[in-house]
């Protein structure tokens, strides 16, 4: 009788004990960080206006104040040598620089300078990147949102380039309402079980894959994925206008973007290694990034 | 090189010539009743103060001056015995201790030898199963894993897993011996019990430093764990149940005084439990499968009094999956991991003074992870699955020999030949639908690689000198051959009567090493070689020490510096499941690793109240060039500072208690420290250096009774325990989380209070 109490009060304390939610939160200690300038940035070899986000990076702490921008410039020199002071726009809360009467060639150089009071000035460069032609494109759009077991989307590219660098890549659809599943048990599969073509990884926005000459041989590739294609009431698919969107990126964004995709994937796994944040902002952090496009239109 | 050969061949001779004719005593000891025999047992001649000691397989010799001597037999849990004898030719005995059931007095006898003080190699712990069996159990399952990590030097992996960390060396570096053979998956259910079924353990040693040269091929630890051979007179067993798992257990004499058997298996249950919970209280047809079973086995025979042969398997088996059936699918995961072992040993007894251990071994772990997916719409029926499978074999053929020319010198020798096999990682995909058929398999393919290993040892003294030295030399062969030689030496010189003090120096290589994501290790994690592209890891260890004893209880204390080359991880952005199409070796990057510190610690081993207290103060390094910018960081296993108590007390033959204390400081965690903005108003959180944060620290007691019962035909037992007595709640991982337009760290534990109560009994 005695052991069956002791049996009954063990069952009973370890049966509540398990219930009890265990966790400890601490105020994260005053910021041990120094802030700097923060840029973002990416334009496209064509586009009207070029803009620059800049802001201060703050302390993860309980109560950490993001510094106010005293006094703050961003500077870019063109291959024409004759630097450019980018405009604050009270709107987009962004800097910006029209490009009407900027020439810009693949190969170029370009240069951006920022600061602020008690910051130090960051500096980034990059080279235009060559333009790469889309020859073709074809689009099988089979899957469906949350039904594993149903095939991918396929889509077929042919490109030409003819130069003889390490090329770089990223590639997504533009339509009304695309973007790729993002739901957990559709990334995991994705990057669990399907053979993802070489370094192909989906950099953020959602919209991109990005690769390089590195991953493929030849100039034919496929790339499997997910999209989310309008349906009507019955389930068919609605007659839509899409392009394929082929940029031709530098190194700086493709390291950026693929660093980005894995930081998204680990930002709320406990248990998933840290990952760096590629950044090429020389003082601060961020990126400065020129791509080159090519569109062509899907049946 | 050269210089390393002549010092052990100058120390192999110099001393014979100056000896007198002599005469050798050998044979074995044994235990009482169950003639199982008895490892580093203590022989001592009190009037030429000339000793030796027994060897794993129980087999002793000692070469005498001719006359009278007066032999003295002692070790620890066992009743000394003496006996004299008139030593006029070589004589052979088989000396039978009987096991000390009586409560010993304090007063410890002034003569007797105290091992620590003696014992050549400062980094050896050898840890009796008494100690083991009396610590407080997790579970109810008395765990040696668990008792390992309460030795100085020795860090605990993640809270209530088994993987252990020696001196800064991470899990793969220990070589876990199981009867010699290397076991690759030292866990079951996850961490939470360990593979090693403390019933059938004769006895356990740790190397942390100072390591003999016949072990090779890791670089921080060896863990020698020898199973019992099975009790030659009498049929004894054992039966326990406790909450989560159960036990039976027997062995007894096939042909008395001639063969045995020894049977031992453990299945837990927790299944069992939450399979019924589900279906009183969910709707979904859903099932458990979270469950371990393991079975040893051992078979020996005496073919004379000079030949032995051995026979002996372990199968260990996990499984952690979920089945739920819907009307229109099934889907299935599961996550299995299995041990395998089998060997084939013999004993020979060549003459007295020459004995020889060979024997023919297997060991094979394997890990895959099923997720298969079935679709039962009317219309088609179709399944999709994947099979991700890693796993690794060792075949190996070893020869051992034991040679005591004279008391002064106690020669080991021999080599190893081993085949491994790699499967490092494969993924099989099928999909049977008509309209997109699949079945591919990805990943690396199938690996094999020999690896060859000599050696040779000697213990020899010199006045108040004792060295232990030793070369080993490996050879492994993978389409390119890496080879070392690896010098061992160990010396203790008796500064006075009970006074010594220790230094050794360590050289290792390891071929095989586990590749695991940092922040914490799992059973998918990957064992591979090395290769053409990746070199093996190597290490350099130095430890100088002082131990003494005072009224029988042992004091040491260590200096220790490690150096570690070549150690794996994964680069930054890669893993085990992204991009598996990249061979596996272009995902990791090679580095060093640098460890030091200081050990205390004291251990009582007779009477009443045994136990031990350690403290070491550490730090611990890594680094790699395509990590971390190139900067060394903390491993995440530095802890400054860490304390083991652990404490047993006996009330009487029917009552005892025991309890364990640890601390330990906060594992080594990467935690963001600031914040960018990205283009589309999203927050990244951005780490600028890794490991950059502590936990807390990590501190817990165990408690644990024992009420002991003689029956009619058995020993009745009742155990309870409770691990983590006062609810500490130690952080298992930790996080930043959304507080008051701010952030916060979370810390969270997994493991609470946990009470647990077993029932045994023996016969």
């Amino acid at each position: 009788m005695n052991i069956l109490k002791i049996f009954t009060l063990l069952i009973v304390i370890l049966s509540v004990s398990c219930n009890i939610e265990f966790t400890k939160d601490f105020e994260i200690a005053s910021a041990d960080h120094e802030n700097k300038l923060v840029i973002n940035s990416h334009f496209i070899k064509g586009d009207s206006i070029i803009e620059v986000y800049l802001k201060s990076s703050k302390a993860v702490a309980q109560q950490a104040i993001q510094p106010e921008l005293i006094n703050p410039y961003v500077i870019i020199e063109f291959a024409d040598g004759i630097e450019r002071q980018l405009i604050y726009n009270d709107s987009t809360e962004l800097y910006e620089l029209s490009l009407e009467n900027v020439q810009i060639t693949a190969g170029d150089q370009i240069k951006l300078e920022a600061g602020a009071e008690n910051f130090d000035v960051v500096f980034s460069s990059q080279i235009v990147p060559q333009e790469v032609n889309l020859l073709s494109a074809e689009l099988e759009a089979n899957a469906y949102y949350d039904i594993i077991l149903d095939p991918w989307d396929k889509l077929t590219i042919e490109l030409n380039e003819d130069n003889e660098n390490d090329n770089f890549y990223a590639i997504s659809l533009s339509h009304l309402g695309f973007r790729f599943a993002r739901d957990s048990i559709a990334s995991e599969w994705k990057s669990r079980i399907f053979p993802v073509l070489g370094n192909m990884y989906r950099g953020g926005f959602d919209r991109h894959v990005v690769f390089s000459d590195s991953d493929f041989n030849g100039l034919e590739i496929e790339i499997p994925f997910r999209t989310i294609f309008p349906k009507d009431s019955e389930g068919q698919l609605k007659s839509i206008r899409s392009e394929v969107i082929l940029e031709s990126i530098t190194e700086e964004r493709y390291l950026y973007l693929k660093s980005l995709a894995f930081v998204w994937q680990a930002e709320d796994n406990p248990f998933v290694d840290n990952f760096d944040l590629s950044q090429n902002i020389e003082n601060g952090y961020g990126y400065f990034t020129i791509s080159n496009v090519d569109r062509i239109e899907l049946n | 090189m050269k210089s390393y050969i002549i010092i052990i061949f100058s120390s192999l001779f110099g001393a014979s010539l100056l000896g007198q004719v002599k005469y050798t005593i050998s044979g074995y000891v044994m235990e009482e009743g169950s003639q199982e025999k008895l490892a580093d047992v203590t022989i001592f001649d009190q009037l030429s103060k000339n000793g030796t000691y027994t060897n794993e397989h129980g087999f002793f010799s000692l070469s005498l001056d001719q006359d009278s001597i007066n032999l003295f037999v002692s070790s620890i849990g066992y009743q000394d015995y003496y006996f004299e004898i008139n030593l006029k030719r070589d004589t052979s005995i088989t000396v039978y201790l009987k096991f000390s059931t009586e409560l010993e007095t304090i007063e410890v006898k002034e003569s007797r030898e105290v091992p620590l003080v003696n014992q050549t190699q400062s980094g050896k712990i050898s840890i009796a199963l008494d100690q083991v069996k009396s610590a407080p159990a997790l579970l109810g399952e008395v765990d040696i894993l668990k008792v390992v990590q309460l030795l100085p030097g020795v860090q605990a992996g993640l809270e209530g897993l088994n993987g252990f960390h020696v001196r800064g060396g991470s899990n793969d570096q220990n070589l876990i011996l199981l009867d010699g053979i290397p076991i690759y998956n030292s866990s079951h259910l996850l961490g939470l019990f360990s593979t090693f079924n403390a019933d059938v353990v004769k006895y356990m040693s740790l190397y942390k430093s100072g390591f003999p040269a016949r072990y090779g091929g890791r670089i921080s630890s060896i863990l020698d764990v020898r199973l019992k051979d099975g009790n030659m007179e009498n049929y004894h067993g054992k039966i326990s149940l406790a909450l989560l798992s159960s036990k039976l257990h027997l062995e007894g004499p096939i042909k008395k005084e001639k063969s045995s058997f020894l049977v031992s298996i453990r299945r837990s249950y927790y299944d069992i439990f939450a399979n019924t919970y589900l279906k009183i209280v969910e709707d979904e047809v859903q099932k458990i499968n979270f469950n371990f079973y393991d079975i040893n086995a051992k078979y020996q025979q005496m073919i004379n009094d000079k030949n032995r042969i051995f026979g002996s398997i372990y199968v260990g088996n996990d499984i952690f999956g979920f089945a739920i059936q819907q009307p229109d699918s099934e889907i299935f995961t599961a996550i299995k991991w299995n041990n395998k072992i089998a060997s084939i040993r013999w004993n020979k007894e060549i003459s007295a003074k020459f004995f020889s251990n060979i024997s023919a071994n297997f060991s094979d772990y394997n890990f895959e992870n099923n997720i298969s997916s079935t679709s039962l719409d009317t219309t088609e029926t179709s399944t999709f699955a994947t099979n991700y499978q890693s796993r690794i074999q060792e075949l190996s053929a070893k020869m051992h020999f034991d040679f005591v020319p004279n008391p002064n010198h106690y020669i080991k020798f021999g080599a190893n030949l081993t085949r491994y096999s790699f499967k490092p990682g494969t993924i099989s995909i099928i999909n049977d639908k008509t309209s997109s058929k699949i079945d591919t398999t990805l990943g690396a393919s199938q690996e094999i690689s020999p690896e060859l290993s000599l050696y040779i040892e000697d213990e020899l003294s010199v006045g108040k000198l004792k060295a232990h030295i030793g070369l080993h030399y490996s050879a492994f062969f993978t389409g390119k051959t890496y080879s070392l030689l690896q010098p061992r030496v160990s010396l203790n010189y008796k500064l006075m009567d009970r006074i010594s003090a220790k230094l050794s120096l360590s050289r290792m290589q390891q071929y095989v090493s586990l590749l695991s994501n940092e922040t914490i290790s799992l059973p998918s994690d990957i064992w591979i070689p090395s290769t053409q592209k990746l070199d093996p890891l190597n290490s350099w260890q130095y430890t100088l020490g002082l131990a003494t004893s005072f009224k029988g209880i042992d004091f040491s204390i260590d200096v220790f510096y490690k150096k570690m080359n070549n150690v794996n991880s994964y680069k930054d952005g890669s893993s085990l499941f992204i991009d598996i199409q990249i061979p596996w070796e272009d995902k990791i990057t090679q580095g060093e690793g640098e460890s030091y510190g200081i050990e205390f610690f004291m251990q009582k081993k007779i009477g009443n109240s045994t136990g031990w207290f350690g403290y070491t103060l550490s730090r611990n390094w890594r680094r790699f060039d395509e990590i971390n910018k190139g900067i060394k960081y903390p491993y995440k296993y530095d802890r400054r500072n860490s304390i083991q108590a652990v404490w047993s007390h006996q009330f009487s033959k029917k009552f005892s208690t025991s309890a364990t204390w640890v601390y330990g400081t906060g594992n080594a965690v990467t935690l963001p420290n600031y914040i960018i903005e990205v283009s589309n108003g999203r927050d990244i959180f951005i780490a600028d250096s890794r490991n950059n944060y502590r936990m807390s620290p990590y501190h817990r007691l165990d408690i644990g009774c024992e009420f002991k019962k003689q029956k009619k035909r058995s020993v009745r037992i009742w155990s309870l325990s409770v691990y983590n007595a006062y609810f500490r709640i130690n952080p298992y991982f930790i996080e930043i989380v959304n507080w008051n337009n701010g952030y916060r760290i979370r810390e969270t534990g997994i493991l609470p209070i946990i009470p647990n109560a077993s029932l045994s009994y023996e016969f």
